[in-house]
């Protein structure tokens, strides 16, 4: 007899009944090499032009598309993600299927770490995946198209694919890493609350950003939220004047490993994910 | 006996018992605005504290900025109430045909002899008729309260009261706000006619349904074109009444006068009004199409 192994046979569950965790990526990610390919219309005039410019921005005006498509996707994944994990534990209470799923032998705890891996692991694995197949595709477009100028060659030196691919794994991992508490507070109240789990979810900090407005006029809290979305790329790299990242120099994993905020923001994720354990073990079908 | 019979039963008023449904089910429709507006509320007490301080700052301004001091906020509550109501209107309305099918309770619903046009458009009510009427009587009693404690404490201090009402318009404001409010509902009527149709729709993953392909079509137009019109567009639906129905003010400060600054009748003229509510009554009776054949998930 093989290993039962849980873990394992949750998470496929997860990505069994919630489809959109890879279709959404996909979808979007198939319209960047139409989009992109439109674009590309003038562009051998356009890179002559650029490679007049200094290296740093020929990086960053070639690399452009690029990265706008990593960012889309990166976005898109984390729009997914919250959907998912707001649903994930509120959805099987809601078409009663936690009764068939509490009847196997795979404790509450396993069932949540392995609803958590999805936006913490599994999500920055697939969309890293996609991230990098769809930037080939554009280059080997790009490549087509400047092949008749000579000047194919420019677009892979100025973005280095396997550069810009540890570059891309080192910021999904350091997202992930600083977004935990959000999917943790997610997954909270998605086995909380009864109804309006996106409700329940945003509308505390959002009146508490209000209510701070008007009672102090000052915004702290919300820039906290602020940070604690958008923060990670500020300690996690050292950008240069153009915005972007085109060495591997440029990584501060340092800086990033030493910011309170992190480990503040681990702290809690682990809270909220014990809190979530402990509200599925008396849940019932709603 | 037959007459008699008749007499004795009410009428089943349909309508008004399943938009009493919806109201009981979805809790959230009310309670989130209110509880919003309560904590606003809450804040604008504290804030009190420093109002005599702060009307005395606002005395040395010029007149634009000293009213814009002054309403700050009344416009502020009346703004976060509304924005409540949109966001709990637009997951309501993802909510509304979806929900019933996942916990099954469908088939109950559909074994009563109320029509799916009746309980497409009542639940189409919530968001266009109810969550507006309800919201505007949340901003009156805020606003009402705001405007007699600011009063009380004013006159308790050495600041007087004269400035608070020259500049806070409470009944033009009203009524400024309850055409505003209609405004929006018309104005937003596709993008919750829009819902309501992913919502009878989709299997799962609602919200992606409706969101993602708006999101995808600006991204293709972006990367394809480096333009942004029809990203530019779905901003016109979210806020574009604003600019039809109301005078904008010039230099952000809020109009001397609130009902001076209305244009019903550039608001009624504008195409986008109607072609948006064509939109509407087309994504309501493909929902009620729709609902006729849907099954539990």
């Amino acid at each position: 007899m093989t290993e039962t192994r849980p873990m394992f046979w949750s998470v496929r569950r997860e990505l069994w009944e919630n489809r959109s965790l890879f279709i959404a990526p996909l979808a979007v990610a198939a319209m960047m090499p139409f989009g992109f390919l439109i674009s590309t219309i003038g562009m051998p005039q356009r890179r002559r032009a650029v490679l007049l410019l200094d290296p740093v921005q020929q990086r960053a005006l070639i690399g452009k598309p690029y990265d706008v498509a990593a960012t889309i996707l990166i976005v898109t994944a984390f729009i997914v993600a919250v959907f998912y994990c707001l649903d994930a534990l509120h959805g099987e209470r809601r078409d009663r299927s936690i009764l068939f799923w509490k009847s196997l032998p795979v404790s509450d705890r396993t069932t949540v770490l392995a609803k958590a891996t999805i936006p913490l692991v599994v999500m920055p694995a697939i969309i890293f995946a996609i991230i990098v197949v769809t930037q080939f595709i554009m280059l080997l477009l790009s490549s087509l198209v400047l092949l008749q100028s000579g000047l194919a060659g420019t677009t892979w030196t100025r973005f280095n694919l396997i550069q810009q691919s540890l570059i891309l794994l080192y910021g999904l991992i350091a997202l992930s890493l600083w977004h935990a508490p959000i999917y943790g507070w997610m997954l909270m109240v998605s086995s909380w609350a009864r109804r309006a789990t996106f409700l329940w979810a945003v509308l505390p900090f959002f009146t508490i950003a209000m209510f701070e407005r008007i009672a102090l006029g000052s915004s702290r809290f919300g820039l906290m939220l602020r940070s604690r979305v958008m923060g990670f790329a500020a300690e996690a790299f050292a950008f240069n004047k153009y915005g972007s990242i085109d060495s591997l120099t440029q990584l501060t994993p340092g800086r990033f490993l030493s910011t309170p905020g992190l480990w503040i923001g681990l702290i809690l994720a682990a809270i909220f994910l014990a809190a979530a354990v402990r509200l599925r073990r008396n849940r019932e079908p709603i | 006996m037959a007459a008699e019979l008749r007499m004795s039963t009410p009428e089943p008023r349909p309508v008004y018992w399943s938009v009493q449904r919806e109201l009981w089910e979805n809790r959230s429709v009310y309670i989130a605005p209110i509880v919003v507006a309560s904590f606003v509320m809450f804040g604008f007490l504290l804030s009190l504290i420093t109002l005599p301080h702060r009307m005395q700052i606002a005395l040395a301004m010029d007149a634009a900025k000293q009213r814009a001091t002054v309403s700050m906020p009344f416009s502020f509550i009346a703004g976060f109430t509304m924005l409540t109501a949109f966001v709990v209107g637009v997951f309501y309305c993802l909510d509304a045909l979806h929900g019933e099918r996942r916990d099954r309770s469908i088939l109950f619903w559909k074994s009563l002899p109320v029509s799916d046009r009746v309980a497409v458009l009542s639940k189409a009510s919530i968001p266009l008729v109810v969550l507006p009427v309800y919201i505007f009587t949340i901003i009156v009693g805020a606003q009402l309260i705001m405007l007699m404690l600011s009063t009380v404490v004013l006159m308790g201090s050495t600041q007087s009261v004269a400035i608070l009402w020259t500049h806070v318009k409470f009944f033009q404001g009203i009524i400024a706000m309850l055409y505003a409010l209609i405004a929006i509902a018309l104005w937003h009527a596709p993008i919750y006619g829009w819902l309501l149709l992913v919502s009878a729709w989709a299997k799962r993953a609602t919200f992606l349904w409706a969101f993602l392909p708006f999101f995808a079509i600006s991204i293709l137009e972006r990367m394809a074109f480096n333009s942004t019109h029809f990203a530019k567009f779905v901003q016109y639906r979210l806020i574009g009444w604003f600019a039809q129905a109301f005078n904008a003010p010039t230099h952000g400060s809020p109009p001397v006068d609130p009902l001076a600054a209305i244009t019903l009748g550039k608001f009624l003229s504008t195409p986008g009004l109607w072609i948006g509510l064509i939109f509407a009554a087309a994504f309501i009776a493909a929902t009620v199409r729709l609902r006729r054949n849907r099954e539990p998930i």
